[in-house]
């Protein structure tokens, strides 16, 4: 009881101010969407087959579009933490640059490259006859464009910290780098990557911009629980506050569960 | 029977330049003071980095020739490395960190199991076999790490700072412990340390290494009477 009362007598009044407005800043929306939500109508909307449709579209996509993520992004992670080669920072670089860039500049460049008159997707439908925009495939790939980023940055800065002398020794023990990386580097990193692939599966299950532009907005095919949600807001607001909330409500259950079992309890402080 | 270092391996700003000759059975003490080059030279014979001119011979192979580009590969070389701290696997348990370097040439887990047997015996590791890394002492590490090194029966045997981090008391059980080892191992045996002690306890010879040249080598005698 001393201690924590000494604590909170220190605590600085106007840093706590400060941040409980950041804090209801960030509550505030929610409270506002819970207040107009038509309760009653809740079940019926949320079994509507459109919603579970964009539902399991959503899931569906944003799992593949992690495991996609983790087999591209974890060996150029590697390249980039590992070897220097010229041009190292460019593709760095290049590889966050859809962090920073909105969505829907994605969208149109992967369109005018994989769409059927892009620079590959033309050559894609003469030869093989495939065709990407609209399809679930340019779902997935949108969303890989998006959300590779945060697989490769964590994974990369995990094998930076990494101390070189255990792939070391583990390589004068006989251990090819094949075997050492798949031994040794993998499983020491295996938090990281686990945290890499949750980042990368919230913004994939979150994708609006890129999807809409490259995928196209079709229910039971491209149409993601995002954009059922938009295309809701035009037509029946009802749904679209109550699919707003169901999406709150996976990301948020993510992100606790997750938080504390996986990325590293991290809290300590002063008690308050 | 000898190992030849006449080589010279730039990083950055830093020259390591070196020549010097290793005899089968002895043990060598490197020292000197942080960044004077111990661990690199280590690191080279080691074959984690290749030298930039000159030679590395072992037994009159060449290991590494600059100038002909050849350069054998780390596994490839019969090289066992201790690090401080031991730097055991920590994804592993003790028993497979100690066959690691069997399983790496492909040995069945079973074999290599006995094969390892007189080893983790020996060095009375028989009671840990199933623990975690995090779960044993500075000294127990240090132990596990020399019978991963030495299990795949290597020519070389490269010790960096292992004592570094114990407590005193720890420090003379190890060092203890690691005579015995080193009196056991028949091949060449090189010990990084900035420690003094260690080395008069542990050496035959001493190198002394500073901004990356050798600026001492001779026996323990020797050296003792420069004191």
């Amino acid at each position: 009881m001393n201690r924590s009362r000494r604590h909170r007598q220190r605590l600085p009044w106007q840093i706590v101010l400060i941040a409980a407005v950041a804090a209801a800043f960030f509550l505030a929306p929610f409270v506002g969407l819970m207040w107009r939500t038509p309760w009653s109508k809740f079940t019926d909307i949320v079994t509507r087959r459109e919603i579970r449709d964009a539902l399991w579209l959503s899931i569906e996509t944003s799992l593949i579009t992690s495991v996609i993520c983790c087999i591209f992004g974890v060996p150029l992670a590697w390249l980039l933490a590992r070897v220097e080669f010229p041009g190292r920072r460019f593709i760095r670089a290049l590889t966050t640059l859809s962090m920073v860039l909105p969505p829907v500049v994605g969208g149109i460049a992967l369109l005018f490259t994989f769409g059927r008159r892009g620079l590959i997707g033309q050559y894609l439908d003469q030869w093989f006859g495939i065709r990407l925009p609209f399809t679930m495939t340019a779902v997935v790939m949108a969303q890989c464009f998006v959300a590779m980023p945060f697989l490769v940055l964590t994974v990369e800065a995990a094998l930076r910290q990494l101390d070189l002398r255990y792939e070391g020794v583990a390589r004068t023990l006989g251990g090819s780098r094949w075997y050492v990386f798949r031994r040794v580097t993998l499983p020491s990193i295996r938090p990281s990557l686990f945290a890499g692939f949750v980042l990368a599966w919230a913004r994939a299950l979150g994708e609006f911009g890129a999807t809409i532009t490259f995928a196209g907005n079709l229910p039971g095919t491209t149409q993601t629980m995002p954009l059922a949600t938009y295309a809701a807001l035009d037509s029946n607001p009802e749904s679209a506050l109550i699919l707003s909330l169901v999406m709150i409500a996976i990301a948020f259950t993510i992100l606790i569960v997750l938080r504390d079992r996986w990325l590293g309890r991290s809290d300590q402080g002063l008690p308050l | 029977m000898t190992l030849d270092s006449r080589f010279t391996l730039t990083r950055g700003s830093f020259e390591l330049n070196v020549d010097l000759s290793f005899n089968e059975g002895e043990v060598v003490a490197i020292m000197g003071p942080n960044g004077s080059g111990k661990s690199t030279f280590l690191h080279a014979i080691a074959g984690l980095l290749p030298a930039t001119s000159g030679t590395l011979l072992l037994d009159g192979e060449k290991l590494d020739d600059a100038s002909t580009d050849i350069f054998v590969d780390p596994t490839q070389r019969t090289v066992g490395l201790v690090f401080q701290g031991g730097l055991l696997f920590e994804t592993m348990s003790v028993l497979d960190n100690i066959i690691f370097g069997l399983r790496a040439r492909k040995i069945k887990r079973a074999d290599a199991v006995t094969q390892a047997e007189p080893l983790i015996s020996q060095l009375g590791l028989t009671d840990l076999l199933d623990r975690q890394p995090r779960e044993l002492s500075g000294g127990q590490s240090q132990r596990v790490a020399i019978a991963r090194a030495l299990v795949t029966q290597p020519k070389v045997l490269l010790l960096d700072e292992p004592m570094s981090g114990l407590d005193t008391a720890t420090r003379q059980l190890i060092r203890e412990e690691f005579c015995e080892v080193l009196a056991g191992f028949a091949g060449y045996r090189i010990l990084v340390t900035h420690d003094l002690e260690d080395a008069l306890a542990m050496a035959d010879r001493i190198i002394e290494l500073d901004h990356g040249k050798v600026v001492w080598d001779g026996t323990i005698s020797e050296y003792r009477a420069k004191l």
